[in-house]
Order: structure tokens, then C-alpha cells, then sequence
């Protein structure tokens, strides 16, 4: 039996100063004659963190059993503290805070949260053979509402290592077979410290302070949590394992994901609201395995190649927070009940009008409405995109509620997705390069409309493809008009969907040690290698924007949108590795 | 098995921690903010509460906007320039404009703040407050409720159907997502809520001591306008029998003369609610458009007065408050025409949502909506003739009803014009000598059919609250 308690505390202080001198931009207040500004900020952190484990141990035999008992106490503070004058006596001495003639800035914030988990696990194991895992933790925090505080959250885990078992010890070509098992429920937290909370906020009526609220309290707020079943089988085949691979499957229901909400502007809060939405169902299957092809003492060859393939669907979907959903927070996504995360939603199109025969055969369609406008002064014309019309009534309609014309464009979950790796060493060469790959997925590409519309308001450098627009003189070209203040190109629409299927070296790295014979030699150095690396070295994909694999943090986004604007840099680096 | 002295502590310890483990979160509160337990407990901080109600008013929504948006759109003002006054005047307005979401918006935040108080103040103890006090905030917070679904009823609703589906999306709990998603009431529905509210500030409110506070008085007011506005059955009789008893028992007084009211400004005792501009903001006024010093210190055009070309310049109150006078800026090369009945060269310039001279004005009308004998609707309109130096009316003026309403609707404009949008209602409910039709279409040419005469609701609105349903289209 062993007793095991640890206590530790964290302070951290940090202090920032920001001064920006009068001959600055903002130091001078756009040149206006302020004379420096200066914001400095006290930051404080503090954790207390209380550990205490309880283990034992036990051999009987072939019976192998160990168990810990434990509990954790965390408590996190945060204290942030800004304050910013201007005008100074001069930018480089005189530059103290309190020297500022003028108060300009001040910001501040303090949080703190408490976190109390304990838990219990269980090992056994028969023999190297039978292995069992067992445990259960309770958590609980203080960024939760009373009632949902605690989280409980089991798991259990069987493998079985057949190679073990004597019908197939000592067979040379099986090195390694092993089954595992398991099922577990995993909790997640991803909530601010006063999220479930109604909060106010001061501000002054009468010259006299008053308050005013400032964050929905929502006591429904609780632990999202993960339900796991993996079933994996491990293998290594061949003299000295010269194959090895994992074979798994998996099946992960996330039950009332966090996410942040919007809430209707008549409720009168401004502030977004963590709720708990939605059900995600993943399941996949993954795969990976490891050669080394040659295995000599002067050439080695290994290949490894991993595939996976992830099928999400959400399954709980809380009907009352969907249009939200769809039209503000992702505008392009829709999330729909029994569907994939991750789909397109929007406008179909045809291509570009190319004549005005074209033009007029459509808006002839429609006797009130222009075929594709919010009003009638909104004229098509050739050049512009064609919209369809799906619902038949002879117009595109655009209306901010309508869904008439809008469907479902496509997905941005890919069909597999994996990765390759190579390396060969040969004499003291060694060459590895790593690939990636994934097929089947979309993506819209945020900058392209932008492309194809002057804006007066916030003009910016335009990608070649701008040259390549629709013009009479080019009245075939894919690309549609230039336009100023292009509305159409607001609209969100199949147009700006790209396969985005691809695969990419991430990096190749060679390297050279220069044989300790003739290193020796020297003297003084022990070995000596030379390296050359390359990243991001080349992708073949016929998506045309700057990202294939960009990704988004917003959980329910992710790889949809590509909103970068600059190309994924490539880097080289030439390396020499000495020692003494 | 040995136990040192130190395990024994920790498993006491640990121990400890199992068991107390809910207390360790009770003192998880904000250090720095205020959180719904301890925000509202006694009397002085529900007092603090009730003030962040008041303290929207400050917003420009409810200042400069509220007394000019709908005097341009009634096409009695015109201003000088921009895209929103443009659209103002064209009766159409885009859905995700700024003034038309801070409308929306900054209602809510009123009233969600006045929901607060109601719910939180309504539940502490009666022994936390003085007297009367308990009820009487929960009625001010009611009344500033009402003020602001009343404010969402002018630009947002059907007001002048009462039978129309196209109501006041009414809030009548504090902010909770359970509620995000909720339907618009009817307008027949809409304005009894209203007026529910209305009641219970008539019934529970405090007496008049301050313009800057809501008075049982400012309630009984605020009721008679909005029956005048609804005019329904009984409700331009009622109007008028509450603007008497306003007149009688709010514990308000008319100034002896017209200029008094705009030389006393909230010191006058005819001002019957008004908001408070803070010291920070008029400080700042020609930055601030809050202030409504600088919104008119140039923005209103002098040839505004489009509805002065028929005769109503001769009125003695036009050269007292509406005439504009010429106001030196900067130099006398930057010379600005100012309307004095509204600027202020201190920047403190009042906006009253509503003085004692309207009730004369409500009655009036009642009276003469609800078949009362000439001589007594005249006389409500000669107590302010008089008093503005202007010659009586007299019955052979007013002998039909066209030159009854007129002589109303004359008086109403030269009143209280752009003070709380009286005349947007006035060319509403009046009839055109001309055509019959709505009177607005004397002034705005481009008013076509009344489904111009509601804001578009909000964008983000209809993509946040599911159940909500838009105005019809133009």
C-alpha cells in the first residue's frame, strides 16, 4: 500500500508595457501631436492544486493486481489589470505611467474556477495474457450550475494478448497478436468560469451609479461527455517484427456538445451563451502499418501507411436552436438531424450567363420578381453568375429567411484520409519523406468571391484569376464579371465549392553522417552529421485556393471554409549536428 | 500497517474535501461581478437595478432619434442628408441597417433589464423596503416595460390595426434561452399586455416628484396616448376621461406661458417623463449625438418646415421654439441653424417624452372622436392657444368636422411637435381633406400603403429566434 498526497501552488506575474512613441502612428494618435502613449498590464495567475492517491499492489501467482484511489483539488484564479496614459514629457526617459499626462485606458478582469475530481481504477492481468482495466471518476467544477456540477464518468478496458497463449508461443512468424476492448465515458468542460451564471454589468443613470445585465444565466449548463467503444487488434509479423499494423474500430457518441450560442436580439443580452446542442455521433475504422522492406546493417527500407475513415452523423439535435444555427453563426453549414457534420448549404449555380438572350430567357420567368435580385433595381446581366431556381417559381429567391432555393451543396467530411511515410538509410544516408492524403472532401473557398467584386469600402490586391473574368471580349470564361459592390457574390453558393481531394509531401529530410573514421581524425570531433529538410514540399490537388487542409477551430465548422489569404509557406533548412 | 502522522492528516484531509466538496464551489462567486445572488437584495440595490432601466434612455435611440426619425418620416421635417434619413423618407428601410437593429436591440435591453427587476425585486421580502417602495419600483420597472414595448409598437407593429397578426414580440421574463425562440403577439394582445403594464404603474406607482422617474401620473398618461393610438371602441372617450384625470391628480402644473416650459426645460413641472443626459455625455455634447445638440445643431434643415407653408408659421409658438435662429459654431464663418426649441448651447437639450400640454390635446380629441359638443373640444385647444398668446378658436370656426379635426391636427403639430412623435400618430389617425386616405400622404408622396408604415424586423432577429415572423414585404 502506498500513500501518495502532493500539494503544489503556482503564482505567475506578469507585467506588459506597451509604450508607443510619439513619432508612431498610434503613438501620435494618427499624427495628431499626442505625445506617446503608453498601456501597461499586470497579469496574475494562480493554481492550488491538491493531489492525493491511495495504490496497492498485488502478485498471486499468475494473478496480477493493482488498484489506485485518488482525489484532486484545483483551484485557478486570474487576475488582469490594464492601464494606459498619453501624452509624455518624452519618448525615452520620462516614460514612467504616472509621468502620462492623460488618462486613456483602463480594462481589467478577474476570474477564478475550482475543479474536485476522485477516482478509482483497477488493473489485472492473468498470465501477460488476459488483461482487464477498470475505473471510474467523478469530477466536478465550478463553471457549472449547482445541479450539474458533478460528471461521472466510467470506463473499462479487456485485451487479450493470443500470441501469449501456448498455441502459438515460439511460432517465429507471430510476433505480437493482441486484442483490446473498451468502453468509456470521457467528460469535457470547454466552458467559461461563470458560464452558467447571470451576470450584470455597471454603468450610471441620475449621475448616480446603476447595473444592467450582461450574460443569460443558463442552470441547464453541464458536462458534455463522450461515449467510447474501441475494438482494435495489434499485430507483428515475420522475424523481429518486420511487419506491425493496428487494425481498430471505433464508435464515439458525444452527448450535449458545448458550443457557443447566439440568442435572438430580443432577448436583450448581446453576449453569446454555451449551450449544450447537440448529439455527434463518430464512428470510423483505422488502420496502420509499419514494413521495414530491408533490414540489413548497411540498407534499411521501411514503408508505413495508415487510412481512416470517419463517419459523423448528428443524432440529438435540439430542433429549436437549428435555424441559429444555419443562417448566423455558419451561415454555409447546415446541421441536420441524422446527417453528417460539416455540410454545405446554399444556393445552387449554372455557370455564368454568357448573353443576354440568356439573361432575358430568365427573367421573363418571373413577372414580378427580376429572376435573381432582392429588388427590381437589381438587374442581371451577362457576366453575372446563374443562380437556379429550384423551387420552380421562376425566381432565385434571396430573402433572408427563405430556404426555397437553398439546398444542401455537399460536404466537407472527407471519404478516407491518411498518410505514408518512407525511409532509407544507406551507408550513413538516410532519407525520409511523409505524405498525406485525403479524398471525397469539399471545400469553399472564402477569398474567390472577392475576386470578382470591387469594393469601395475595403479595396484589396486581387488574385490572377480576376484576370481570367467573364468580359465581352472573353464571354466564355468560367469566372463571372467584375462588378462593384458585387452583391451576388454574397450569397453563398455551390460556385465557391471546390473538391479539395489531396496529396501532399509534408517534408522530406536527408541526412548524412559523416563516418567517425574519418571524423576522428580530426581530433576533437566525435561525429558529425548534415541534415537538409524541405516542409510543406509539394501538393497535388486540383482545388485552386491557397489551403487545402485548412481547418477551422470552430468544432462544428471544420475544414468547411478555407479562409486563408496567403499560400501555406514552404520552408528549407540546412543543418549541421556536431559534437565533441 | 504503520501510519505516520502525516497520513493521517492527509486522510483526514481527503476526507474533509469528500465531504465538503459543495461548499468549496459556494464560494466560487465573481470577485468583481455581480451575479443574480447578490446582485439584487435589498431595497438599495433594487434602487441601483432600476436605475439601469432608466439608464437606456441615455441611449440615442431614445434621444435624438426618438424625436426625429418619425417627424421625417411623416414628411413634416427634412433632413439634410445621409442614407438613412434618405430611407426615412422613402418609407423603406433595410433590415439589417444600423438604426433599425440599435432600435430593436436597445428596446430589448431595456426591457430585458426591467424583466430583471421585476423578477429579482419580486422576490426578496417586503421587510427589505420602506413602505410602499417594493411596489413602487416593481411598477416603475412595469412602466419602463410598457415604454419600451410602446416604443417597438411605433416602428415595428401593425399599431393602427388592431385586428392585424402583426404585433409587439412582447418580453415579459428575464433573458433565458428557454425563451430565445418566441412568437409576436397579435396587435390586439400586444396592447393589452401594454397596457396591463400601464395599470399596475396607475395602481402601484409612486406620486410625481421627479420628470426623471415614471410617476403613477406619467402612467395614466402614457395610457391615454396609447388609447388614442389604438382607438378602439371606448378608447378616445377613456383617452380623454384619463388625460382629465392626469390633468386633475398627476401632480403635474401647465406653465403660464408656452416659452416657460422650453426656459424651465426638466425644472418645469409640466414635464411629465423625460430622461436624464448624463454630465460625461453633454460635456461631450457637439461629439455626442445623445445629447440632440448636435443632431440639430446643423443636421435638421431650417427649410424643414414643410408643414409650416399652411399658415401654421403664423402660430405665435413658431417664432418662439421653432423658428431657427443662427448659432456661431466655431466662428461666425461657421454660423448653424439651430431650432430653439430644442438646443441647448450647454448641450443639456431636452427631449420630453411627454408634458402635461398633450393631455389638453388628448382630451381634445377624445372629445371630439367620441361626439362631445364643439364648445367643449375648443375650449381644451384654447386653454393652450391662450397660454402661447394665440387668438381663441371659436365654434363658427369649427363648425364642421373637417374644420374640427383640422384645427386639432393644426394644434397638435405646432405644440409638441418633434418631441415624441406625436405627429407620425396625428398624419396616421387624420384623414386627408384632399383624398380621404391617410393625411401622411399630404406630406410623404412617398407613401404608397401601410405596410410602409412598420420597420422591417431586424435580421438578426429572424435568424435567431425561430418563431418569429417578419412585417409583410413593401
Amino acid at each position: 500500500m502506498n500513500l501518495r498526497a502532493m500539494f503544489s501552488y503556482n503564482y505567475d506575474d506578469e507585467k506588459g508595457r506597451d509604450y508607443k512613441p510619439s513619432t508612431t502612428y498610434n503613438g501620435s494618435a494618427g499624427y495628431t501631436g499626442q505625445k506617446g502613449s503608453l498601456i501597461e498590464t499586470t497579469t496574475t495567475s494562480q493554481k492550488k492544486e491538491l493531489e492525493a492517491t491511495l495504490s496497492y499492489a498485488k502478485a498471486l501467482k499468475k494473478h496480477m493486481f493493482d488498484a489506485v484511489a485518488g482525489l484532486t483539488y484545483t483551484h485557478r484564479s486570474r487576475e488582469s489589470c490594464s492601464i494606459g496614459f498619453n501624452d509624455f514629457p518624452d519618448d525615452k526617459i520620462q516614460t514612467g505611467l504616472w509621468q502620462g499626462a492623460n488618462f486613456a485606458y483602463k480594462n481589467g478582469s478577474s476570474s477564478a474556477a475550482v475543479m474536485f475530481s476522485y477516482f478509482l481504477r483497477l488493473n489485472y492481468n492473468y498470465g501477460g495474457k488476459y488483461y482487464f482495466t477498470g475505473s471510474v471518476r467523478r469530477d466536478a467544477s465550478s463553471s457549472f450550475a449547482r445541479n450539474n456540477r458533478y460528471g461521472t464518468f466510467p470506463a473499462v478496458a479487456l485485451a487479450w494478448n493470443i500470441a501469449g497463449e501456448n498455441f502459438l508461443k515460439d511460432k517465429s512468424w507471430l510476433t505480437l497478436l493482441k486484442i483490446r476492448a473498451s468502453w468509456g465515458l470521457t467528460g469535457m468542460a470547454s466552458v467559461g468560469e461563470y458560464g452558467w451564471r447571470a451576470m450584470f454589468r455597471s454603468t450610471e443613470y441620475l449621475d448616480k451609479p446603476a447595473f444592467i445585465p450582461r450574460q443569460i444565466g443558463n442552470d441547464d449548463l453541464k458536462w458534455e461527455s463522450t461515449e467510447q467503444y474501441n475494438l482494435a487488434l495489434d499485430f507483428g509479423l515475420l522475424k523481429r517484427s518486420r511487419i506491425t499494423g493496428t487494425l481498430g474500430i471505433y464508435l464515439k457518441k458525444s452527448t450535449d456538445v458545448l458550443y457557443p450560442f447566439t440568442p435572438a436580439p430580443s432577448l436583450g443580452i448581446t453576449t453569446n451563451a454555451t449551450v449544450n446542442l447537440a448529439s455527434i455521433e463518430n464512428k470510423g475504422i483505422e488502420f496502420n502499418m509499419n514494413t521495414r522492406i530491408l533490414d540489413g546493417k548497411k540498407v534499411r527500407l521501411e514503408l508505413g501507411f495508415n487510412i481512416s475513415k470517419n463517419i459523423s452523423k448528428i443524432t440529438n439535435l435540439d430542433r429549436e436552436f437549428r435555424s441559429s444555427l444555419t443562417t448566423s453563426t455558419l451561415s454555409n453549414t447546415v446541421i441536420q438531424e441524422g446527417k453528417t457534420l460539416g455540410l454545405f448549404y446554399g444556393y445552387k449555380t449554372d455557370g455564368i450567363f454568357q448573353s443576354q438572350e440568356e439573361v432575358d430567357r430568365c427573367e421573363a420567368l418571373n413577372g414580378d420578381y427580376p429572376y435573381q435580385g432582392v429588388s427590381k433595381y437589381d438587374k442581371t446581366s451577362p457576366g453575372d453568375i446563374k443562380f437556379v431556381d429550384l423551387s420552380g417559381d421562376g425566381r432565385v429567391n434571396f430573402d433572408y429567411q427563405s430556404d426555397e432555393d437553398k439546398t444542401v451543396l455537399g460536404s466537407s467530411v472527407p471519404d478516407f484520409s491518411g498518410g505514408v511515410s518512407l525511409r532509407v538509410s544507406w551507408n550513413g544516408f538516410s532519407l525520409s519523406v511523409q505524405g498525406s492524403f485525403s479524398y471525397g472532401n469539399m471545400k469553399s473557398w472564402d477569398g474567390e468571391g472577392k475576386q470578382f467584386n470591387m469594393s469601395w469600402s475595403t479595396p484589396a490586391n486581387l488574385l490572377d484569376i480576376a484576370l481570367k473574368r467573364w468580359t465581352p471580349e472573353n464571354p466564355t470564361s468560367k469566372y463571372p464579371k467584375m462588378k462593384i459592390e458585387n452583391k451576388l457574390s454574397s450569397y453563398f453558393s455551390d460556385f465557391y465549392l471546390h473538391d479539395a481531394s489531396y496529396f501532399k509531401i509534408q517534408n522530406l529530410n536527408l541526412n548524412y553522417s559523416i563516418p567517425t573514421k574519418i571524423v576522428e581524425k580530426t581530433g576533437f570531433i566525435k561525429s558529425l552529421d548534415i541534415s537538409f529538410s524541405v516542409n510543406n514540399v509539394y501538393t497535388f490537388t486540383s482545388y485552386p485556393g491557397p489551403n487545402p487542409e485548412s481547418f477551422s477551430s470552430n468544432r462544428i465548422a471544420g475544414a468547411a471554409v478555407d479562409n486563408s489569404v496567403y499560400p501555406m509557406t514552404r520552408t528549407f533548412n540546412v543543418g549541421a549536428r556536431i559534437s565533441f | 500497517m504503520k501510519y505516520s502522522f502525516m497520513k493521517i492528516v492527509i486522510i483526514i484531509l481527503a476526507v474533509y474535501l469528500c465531504c465538503s466538496c459543495d461548499s468549496l464551489f459556494e464560494n466560487e462567486l465573481p470577485k468583481h461581478d455581480l451575479t443574480a445572488e447578490n446582485a439584487i437584495v435589498d431595497e438599495a440595490s433594487s434602487e441601483t437595478a432600476l436605475l439601469g432601466v432608466y439608464s437606456f434612455l441615455g441611449e440615442r435611440v431614445f434621444d435624438s432619434y426618438y424625436i426625429a426619425d418619425n417627424a421625417v418620416r411623416s414628411g413634416l421635417v427634412s433632413w439634410t442628408s445621409g442614407t438613412y434619413a434618405e430611407s426615412l423618407t422613402l418609407l423603406r428601410l433595410a433590415a439589417d441597417g444600423l438604426e433599425v437593429r440599435d432600435k430593436w436591440s436597445y428596446a430589448y435591453q431595456m426591457i430585458n433589464a426591467a424583466n430583471n427587476v421585476i423578477y429579482y425585486v419580486d422576490k426578496l421580502s417586503d421587510s427589505k423596503f420602506r413602505d410602499n417602495r417594493k411596489k413602487e419600483i416593481i411598477a416603475e420597472a412595469r412602466f419602463m416595460r410598457a415604454f419600451g414595448h410602446m416604443f417597438l409598437l411605433k416602428y415595428f407593429a401593425y399599431f393602427w390595426d388592431v385586428n392585424s397578426p402583426y404585433g409587439v414580440l412582447i418580453r415579459t421574463e428575464p433573458a433565458s434561452l428557454a425563451v430565445n425562440a418566441k412568437a409576436r403577439m397579435s396587435m390586439r394582445d400586444s396592447y393589452n399586455q401594454i397596457i396591463e403594464d400601464l395599470d399596475y404603474a396607475i395602481e402601484n406607482g409612486p406620486d410625481y416628484t421627479t420628470c426623471f422617474q415614471a410617476s403613477k401620473g406619467a402612467a395614466m398618461a402614457f395610457k391615454a396616448n396609447l388609447l388614442m393610438i389604438r382607438g378602439e371602441g371606448e378608447d378616445y372617450a377613456n383617452a380623454a376621461k384619463l388625460a382629465q384625470e392626469v390633468i386633475d391628480h398627476g401632480g403635474f402644473q401647465l406653465e403660464e406661458t408656452f416659452t416657460d416650459v422650453f426656459a424651465k426645460d426638466y425644472n418645469s413641472k409640466e414635464v411629465i417623463f423625460s430622461r436624464f443626459l448624463s454630465s460625461t455625455v453633454y460635456k461631450q455634447a457637439d461629439n455626442k449625438s445623445e445629447s440632440v445638440k448636435r443632431m440639430f445643431g446643423g443636421i435638421i434643415d431650417y427649410t424643414a418646415y414643410i408643414y409650416m407653408g399652411s399658415g401654421l408659421n403664423k402660430d405665435e409658438r413658431f417664432s418662439q421654439t421653432l423658428q431657427n435662429i443662427l448659432y456661431e459654431a466655431a466662428s461666425k464663418d461657421q454660423k448653424q441653424w439651430v431650432w430653439s426649441k430644442i438646443w441647448r448651447e450647454d448641450g443639456n437639450c431636452p427631449v420630453f417624452y411627454m408634458r402635461l400640454a398633450q393631455m389638453y390635446l388628448i382630451k381634445a380629441e377624445g372629445l371630439a372622436r367620441s361626439g362631445a359638443p364643439v364648445k367643449d373640444v375648443i375650449e381644451e385647444l384654447n386653454v393652450l392657444r391662450r397660454r402661447s398668446g394665440n387668438t381663441e378658436l371659436t365654434e363658427a370656426e369649427c363648425d364642421t368636422e373637417d374644420k374640427l379635426m383640422t384645427a386639432i391636427y393644426k394644434e397638435i403639430l405646432c405644440e409638441v411637435c418633434c418631441e415624441n412623435d406625436s405627429e407620425w400618430f396625428t398624419v396616421i389617425r387624420f384623414k386627408s381633406t384632399k383624398s380621404g386616405g391617410r393625411k401622411l400622404a399630404d406630406f410623404n408622396i412617398n407613401y404608397q400603403d401601410d405596410a410602409m408604415l412598420a420597420f422591417p424586423i431586424p435580421m438578426g432577429e429572424l435568424q435567431n429566434n425561430p418563431n418569429m415572423e417578419d412585417n409583410p414585404k413593401i
